[in-house]
């Protein structure tokens, strides 16, 4: 991995975490690609400015994580979270190929809250540990397990038939 | 339900097609570097071209006046100025490399 600063060298590791990265957000912003997409692009920003900081402890990626998560929170203290409807919308005309269960997974993640949803998807769909997520998250573990353990409750509620 | 649930949740997010997103993020990066530079290199002229006109202007053209011999006939100022000169350069030149 590099992490030389230098523009062709970062452009290596966008290239590489580019894909994780912007679906993440994309999850975190409901499927608004165009803004999940405007939060990667300054997440990669900052983490290009602040390289000599990141000392190597943890995962390059979940130092990348970390600063998309704090960007998150930023944006959505500027702008209060849009209706649920409109989301929705964008949602149901994602144009990935997609099977029903996975469409309706979408769905029922949409009406959780944003802690929910991030915890989530960091410790199922990225494999990352409870204590990863806390730190990517900058909460407690605790509270990341209790997040991961309500959302999962509140979708098996909400897909159950 | 459980179970079900925790392999949809485990599935891996869709891949994202770069379309030219790093690329866009590079060059950013890029633009904002080249500001940075030019920033640093002309903020301090800019800053002593701002204070200059609140300098004594006549006191420090009769001292520019006063030293520009002396130094244009010593022969060890003119080796240190160039000296000084040289090393200036070939810093930069390092830091370029």
């Amino acid at each position: 991995m590099s992490t030389d600063g230098s523009s062709r060298g970062f452009g290596r590791l966008v290239r590489e975490h580019q894909s994780k990265l912007r679906a993440f957000l994309r999850r975190l912003t409901r499927g608004d690609a165009a803004l999940a997409d405007d939060l990667a692009q300054e997440t990669f920003f900052e983490a290009h400015q602040k390289l000599a900081q990141f000392r190597g402890e943890g995962s390059f990626a979940s130092w990348l994580f970390g600063i998309a998560w704090s960007r998150f929170l930023m944006e959505r203290r500027k702008r209060k979270e849009e209706p649920l409807g409109e989301i929705l919308d964008i949602v149901s005309v994602d144009p990935r190929p997609s099977t029903q269960a996975k469409l309706d997974l979408e769905r029922a993640m949409a009406r959780l809250s944003a802690e929910e949803r991030a915890a989530l998807t960091l410790c199922y769909a990225l494999g990352h540990s409870h204590g990863e997520a806390a730190e990517i998250l900058d909460m407690p573990l605790g509270t990341v397990k209790s997040h991961v353990s309500r959302g999962r409750e509140k979708l098996k509620a909400m897909l159950e038939p | 339900m459980s179970d079900d649930l925790d392999i949809l949740l485990a599935e891996p997010l869709p891949e994202v097609a770069d379309d030219g997103f790093s690329a866009r993020v590079v060059s950013k990066i890029e633009r904002a570097a080249w500001w940075r530079e030019r920033v640093t290199l002309f903020a301090p002229v800019a800053a002593v071209a701002a204070v200059l006109p609140f300098l004594p202007g006549d006191e420090l053209t009769q001292v520019a006046l006063k030293l520009t011999p002396i130094f244009a006939e010593s022969g060890a100022v003119a080796l240190a100025a160039a000296a000084l000169a040289l090393t200036l350069t070939l810093e930069r030149r390092l830091s370029e490399a």
